[in-house]
Parts: structure tokens; C-alpha cells; sequence
């Protein structure tokens, strides 16, 4: 009797749920809540601002688009959950998850059982590694992101020592691999490559050991906050190596972290060109700041961008528009997006993408390779 | 390699510092109650949320880089506060449980330990907040190694805190009653303490003094976040053991024992090994200690040998 109460309870508040009839949901989860949350946060405005065009143009065959954001935390368990819980909604037909790389990995083992279209903001090369026909990135992946600034170090800087640590995560491992395999084979030497716990705050001992060896360059793989504690305490012990991080660190919080004379002169990878470099993304800017009232994150031109091939493909894919075909869609994608044209090779990565190198400088981020 | 080294040992100081600061506050309240207070991390971290508020409070007043004044005014208001919440908690959560039995307060204590954090999650923040420094960049060169004013002044106000704090236990007559009660609770109850108050005062020093490392440690790495006591604690935590729990200059001594160790070894090993053992493995010396210690030497290095005349009295208590 409880169990049949219980049931119809929960059969009652499912129905209560459900969205009105005709809606399509997409799915994202992100960063909302931790170090990241300024990511994960405008990653996802970004993707609300070209659903809400889409439905001001008429949304899809007359259909009303809806984006269900949430928060994975940056935190694999939660985002395998909340994957879950997207393949179990009949009502989602496309996902744009996750932020980070080791979300992803374990998330899209759960989105291609369903065979829920996915399109990801990851960077790490193993995300693609499955070969899953479902999965997308029309991002830059590492094997760039690692590459570009050593031949950056070892050309224009003239660098010939690095000094490599990374936080042990799958992303910062993966790009400090390649950084280091890049910085090799372009003859520059590698004087010490270790790791570091990702929650850890002190790295006085890992950073006097680096001291000794006095490298020209200092790569760090990892996210914020340690980046920013990592620069800080460099700087403290004295050390003056041009400091290399990655895209996790494109944040203000960088500079706050560690102090603005320290951060000065740091160089971070990041896939998006500044929101002045084409008229598109200027365009973008002033949309962004119209419905957000803030200027667009990091990520933002981005999200737009994951939206913006999953909103073509359900257009192309008609009426009949489904998970499947809207997988099969997507693979067809040629799209003039913000940044370039989007479109996918036989593994879902990204025909051509690209990779910019900034400056801090004077509290902000300044654009240093390559010089339009 | 002279650079190398004293490098090290200054960076061990300075962590060191902190964790023989939180680990006062564990021994002391073990020393009385018997009871692993598993809140204490927590008020390490409470102590780093408050000094971040009332900074933000002061500077945005003052408008200035941060004073001298400011600054003690900061660590004697972050004292009390958090003092007072210790002294509540104990009122609230190991008070009634006193005659439970000894797990009770431990579960209670692990249970304030997850309100504490998931209140300060919630209502003050998720993300990591950026704790100004206290003290103008200034540092020193000592034989090829940078020394800070900062780390200078860490463990110069750490020292001074514990010899304040060894001075009021060995000396005043709060002392003395603190004593009595650790030595032995119900004797001391007969000779006319009231054991309530030395207990009291247990939670509003330990918390204090946990609080004021909380304060130090943000300031020192500049970030303040809900989750930064777990680690830090567990590791006070084990100084305290190393040093003998129950013990005052035993936290002392495990505490820094405790910041040499961890930091050499992250430090050493890699160089020893040619990377097999990396810096990584730092969190697996502290923790490797721990279990070396139980095993030979279950009582620390300053610790009572623990016989079974002293276990029957204050087995119950």
C-alpha cells in the first residue's frame, strides 16, 4: 500500500516536472560552484544567449528551445550523476558537458550508452580517445594547447630549460606531457618534471628544488587555485623564470591570486582570440553585455559556439528531429562560427583550430602570439 | 646545496609553525577530556573566513594598505570569536555527551566538523577568496635562500603564542587548575575545582590558538576556502601524536618535527630517488609518520607512557 502510495507520489511529481509539450531541452553541465564557477558561469550564458536567438528566430520547427544548466562542480562523480539524469529525460535531446577533461572522460562513457549527442568544452586528448560517434569538440584539444607554446618558448624566446609540473589531474598531466614531448623534439631540455596534489597550497619544496636547477621556463599543467598559489610562491623564492601555465588560469583570479607583480609577465595558452579581434565577436561582446549586464567570461564565444552547431543540426534534421539523427547532423556541421569555420573530422575534433598566447600585463591579459 | 638546504628549513619552519599551533589545541583538549576534537580543523578554518571579513571590513574603513594595529586588532578579535564559538560548541555538542560513552563526543565532534564546513560552503562561499597579505612584500637573502618577512614573522608570533601559552599553564592559577582537571578530573572536583571552568577555558584558548593559524596560513598563501582545514588538520593532528597527545610541548615539538619531515622529504626524495619517489607523495610522508609512530612508539616523543593504573581512572571520563 506505502509502496503504490510512494509511486503514485513520485509518478505525480515526475509528471509535475515535465516541461509543457512541445519544449526541446538541451542539457549542459559545468562549473558553477568552485574555483572555476567564473568559467563554467559565462561558458554557459554564452549558450543561453544563442538559444535565445534561435527562439526569437522561431526556434526549431516552431518548437521552443530550453537549456538546462547545471552544476557538476568540476567534480567527475556528480558529472557521471547528472549524466545519468540527462540520458534518463527523454526530453533532452543534445548536451553540452562538460567543462573539464576529467569530467568528460567518465560522463561520455554514460551519454553514448544513450546515445545522447554530446558536444564538450575538454581539452584533454583521451577525450576523444573512445572514438564514441557521438561525441564533439569544436575546441582546440592539448596535443595544440601543449605544442604552441613550446615552439613560442623555444623560437621567439629563445628558451633552452624548462621546468615542468603539473597537478597530476588528466588535464594538467596531459598538457604538461605534451609541452614537455613538444620541447624535446624542438631541442630545448627538460631539467625536472614532477608532480604536485591538486588541493595542495604549499609548493615551497617542489619550487627550491627548481631553484637549483635554474631553468629558463616554468611550465605548470593545472587548474586555479594552485596555479595561482604555484606563481605566487615562485616568485617569493626569488625565482625569475618566464612562467608558462594554461588555459585553466585565463582568469583575473590569476592575477588576485598571486599578486599583480608577481603574475606580471606570465604567459597563458587559451583557445579564443580577444572579443576585438573580428567583428563577430565585437558583435558577440555587445549582445553578451545587453543580456547579462557583465562582459562575457573567458569561455563565453565558446559556449556560443557548441550551442550554435547543435541548433543547426536540429534545423537541419527537420522535423524528424531525435538524438539520432541529430548526431548524424552534427557530424555534417559546417558552420561560420564567431571564431573561424566549425567542422568536425572522423573523430568529432575540431578541422581547424586555433591557439593564442597572452601576456599579463598591468592586470590584464594581453594578446603576445601571434601578432595579427 | 647550503642555499638549498636552509631554503628548506625555512620553509619547513613556517609550516611547521602553524601545524604545532593547531596541534595545541588538539592536545589540549585531549589532554582533558580524552577526546579527539575533530571540530578543531574546523575552527582553523572558521579563523581564516573571520580574519578575511574583518579585513575586508577594516580595509575598506581605513582604505590603506593594512597597519600594524589593524593587524593585532584583526588576530585579538579573530581570537575571541572563534574562542567563543569553541566554548558554545563544547557547551552545546560534548557538554550533556560527557558521561556518554568516549565515542559519543567523537561522532558529535566529526558531526560540528561537517556543519561548521557545509555552513561556511553555503553562506560564505564555494570559491576560494583571496586573503590579503599582512606584511609588505620584503624578503632576504640568507646564504643563497629567500627568507620572507612574512615567514619571519609566522614563526616568530607562533613561538611567542606558545610561550605565552606555556607561561599561563605553567604559572597562573587558571593553569594550575587546568592542570589538576588533566591530571585527574574527579580528585580534582573533590579538592573544590570547578571543572567546568578550566574545561571552558580549553575551548576558547585551543580554538583561539587554531583560529589564529587559520588567520596566518591564509595570509601566507593568500586564499581562504571552506575546505581548507580537512588536510591541514588531519596533519595537526598527527604533529600532535608525534609530539605525545596530551602533551603541550610535545605539539610544539611535533609540529615542527612534522613541517621538517614533510618538507625534506618532498624536497630530498626526488633528488635521492632521480624522481621515482616525486614531491608528490608529500601528503604520504605525514601520513607514513603517523603509522611508524603508532607502531613503536604509540605514546610520541613527549608523551606519558600510558600504564594501566592511569588508564583505569581516566578510562570513564
Amino acid at each position: 500500500m506505502i509502496r503504490k502510495l510512494l509511486v503514485a507520489v513520485l509518478g505525480g511529481a515526475a509528471l509535475a516536472a515535465s516541461p509543457a509539450f512541445a519544449d526541446i531541452k538541451i542539457g549542459t553541465a559545468g562549473p558553477l560552484s568552485n574555483a572555476e564557477a567564473l568559467f563554467g558561469t559565462t561558458w554557459q550564458n554564452g549558450m543561453q544567449l544563442a538559444i535565445n536567438e534561435a527562439n526569437a528566430a522561431g526556434g526549431i520547427n516552431g518548437q521552443k528551445l530550453v537549456l538546462v544548466r547545471q552544476d557538476d562542480q568540476g567534480d567527475p562523480k556528480q558529472g557521471t550523476l547528472l549524466a545519468q539524469k540527462f540520458c534518463d529525460d527523454d526530453s533532452i535531446l543534445a548536451v553540452i558537458a562538460n567543462f573539464n577533461s576529467g569530467v568528460t572522460i567518465p560522463s561520455s562513457d554514460v551519454y553514448n550508452r544513450c546515445g545522447l549527442p554530446q558536444v564538450t568544452n575538454s581539452s584533454n586528448p583521451k577525450v576523444t580517445a573512445a572514438g564514441y560517434d557521438n561525441l564533439f569538440r569544436p575546441i582546440a584539444n592539448d596535443f595544440m594547447q601543449g605544442g604552441a607554446p613550446a615552439a613560442y618558448a623555444l623560437q621567439t624566446l629563445g628558451a633552452k630549460t624548462t621546468a615542468i609540473v603539473h597537478d597530476k589531474q588528466a588535464f594538467g598531466e596531459g598538457v604538461a606531457t605534451v609541452f614537455r614531448q613538444n620541447f624535446e623534439k624542438g631541442g630545448g631540455k627538460v631539467t625536472s618534471y614532477s608532480g604536485v596534489t591538486a588541493t595542495d597550497v604549499d609548493f615551497s619544496a617542489v619550487i627550491t628544488q627548481l631553484k637549483t636547477e635554474n631553468p629558463d621556463i616554468v611550465y605548470y599543467g593545472g587548474t586555479m587555485p594552485g596555479v595561482g598559489l604555484f606563481l605566487k610562491q615562485l616568485r617569493d623564492l626569488g625565482m625569475k623564470s618566464t612562467f608558462f601555465a594554461a588555459d585553466p588560469a585565463f582568469l583575473p583570479d590569476l592575477i588576485t591570486t598571486a599578486g599583480p607583480a608577481n603574475a606580471a609577465g606570465a604567459i597563458v595558452s587559451f583557445q579564443a582570440p580577444p572579443y576585438d579581434a573580428n567583428p563577430k565577436l565585437v558583435k558577440f561582446k555587445g549582445d553578451y553585455k545587453k543580456s547579462f549586464n557583465e562582459e562575457p567570461g573567458p569561455y563565453s564565444a565558446y559556449g556560443y559556439n557548441e550551442a550554435a552547431v547543435i541548433i543547426e543540426a536540429m534545423k537541419r534534421a527537420g522535423s524528424g528531429v531525435t538524438r539520432e539523427t541529430i548526431v548524424k547532423e552534427l557530424r555534417k556541421t559546417k558552420l561560420d562560427g564567431l571564431m573561424g569555420t566549425v567542422e568536425f573530422d572522423d573523430k568529432g575534433e575540431l578541422k581547424s583550430p586555433t591557439l593564442f598566447l597572452y601576456k599579463v600585463k598591468d592586470n590584464d591579459f594581453v594578446l603576445e602570439w601571434p601578432k595579427s | 646545496m647550503t642555499g638549498f638546504l636552509i631554503q628548506q628549513l625555512v620553509n619547513a619552519l613556517t609550516i611547521g609553525a602553524i601545524y604545532a599551533l593547531i596541534a595545541l589545541g588538539y592536545t589540549m583538549v585531549y589532554g582533558v577530556l580524552r577526546l579527539i576534537n575533530f571540530a578543531h580543523s574546523e575552527m582553523f578554518m572558521v579563523g581564516g573566513h573571520v580574519a578575511f571579513f574583518l579585513l575586508a571590513a577594516t580595509a575598506s574603513l581605513a582604505g590603506g594598505p593594512i597597519g600594524v594595529l589593524v593587524m593585532f586588532a584583526v588576530f585579538v578579535a579573530t581570537f575571541v570569536a572563534v574562542g567563543l564559538l569553541g566554548v558554545g560548541i563544547e557547551a552545546a555538542a560534548y557538554r550533556p555527551l560527557r558521561h556518554a560513552s568516549r565515542l559519543a563526543p567523537m561522532l558529535s565532534a566529526l558531526g560540528v566538523a561537517i556543519i561548521l564546513q557545509n555552513v561556511v560552503m553555503l553562506f560564505v562561499s564555494r570559491r576560494p577568496l583571496p586573503f590579503p597579505p599582512f606584511l609588505p612584500a620584503v624578503s632576504f637573502k640568507v646564504f643563497g635562500a629567500v627568507v620572507t618577512l612574512n615567514q619571519i614573522f609566522i614563526v616568530a608570533f607562533a613561538v611567542a603564542l606558545m610561550l605565552a601559552l606555556a607561561w599561563f599553564v605553567n604559572t597562573t592559577t587558571l593553569g594550575v587548575k587546568i592542570r589538576a582537571v588533566s591530571e585527574n578530573p574527579q580528585t580534582a572536583q573533590l579538592l573544590g575545582i570547578n571543572i567546568n571552568m578550566p574545561i571552558s577555558l580549553i575551548f576558547f584558548i585551543g580554538p583561539g590558538l587554531g583560529a589564529l593559524a587559520g588567520t596566518l596560513y591564509a595570509s601566507y598563501y593568500g586564499i581562504v576556502v571552506f575546505s581548507m582545514g580537512f588536510i591541514v588538520g588531519l596533519k595537526a593532528f598527527i604533529a600532535a601524536i608525534l609530539g605525545g597527545i596530551g602533551s603541550i610541548p610535545g605539539a610544539m615539538l611535533g609540529g615542527f618535527m612534522l613541517g621538517l619531515l614533510e618538507t625534506f622529504g618532498a624536497g630530498l626524495l626526488p633528488m635521492l630517488t632521480h624522481g621515482l619517489i616525486g614531491s608528490e607523495y608529500r601528503d604520504v610522508f605525514a601520513f607514513s609518520v603517523l603509522v611508524l609512530v603508532l607502531i613503536f612508539r604509540p605514546a610520541g616523543f613527549l608523551g606519558e607512557a600510558v600504564t594501566e593504573e592511569g588508564m583505569v581512572y581516566k578510562r570513564d571520563f
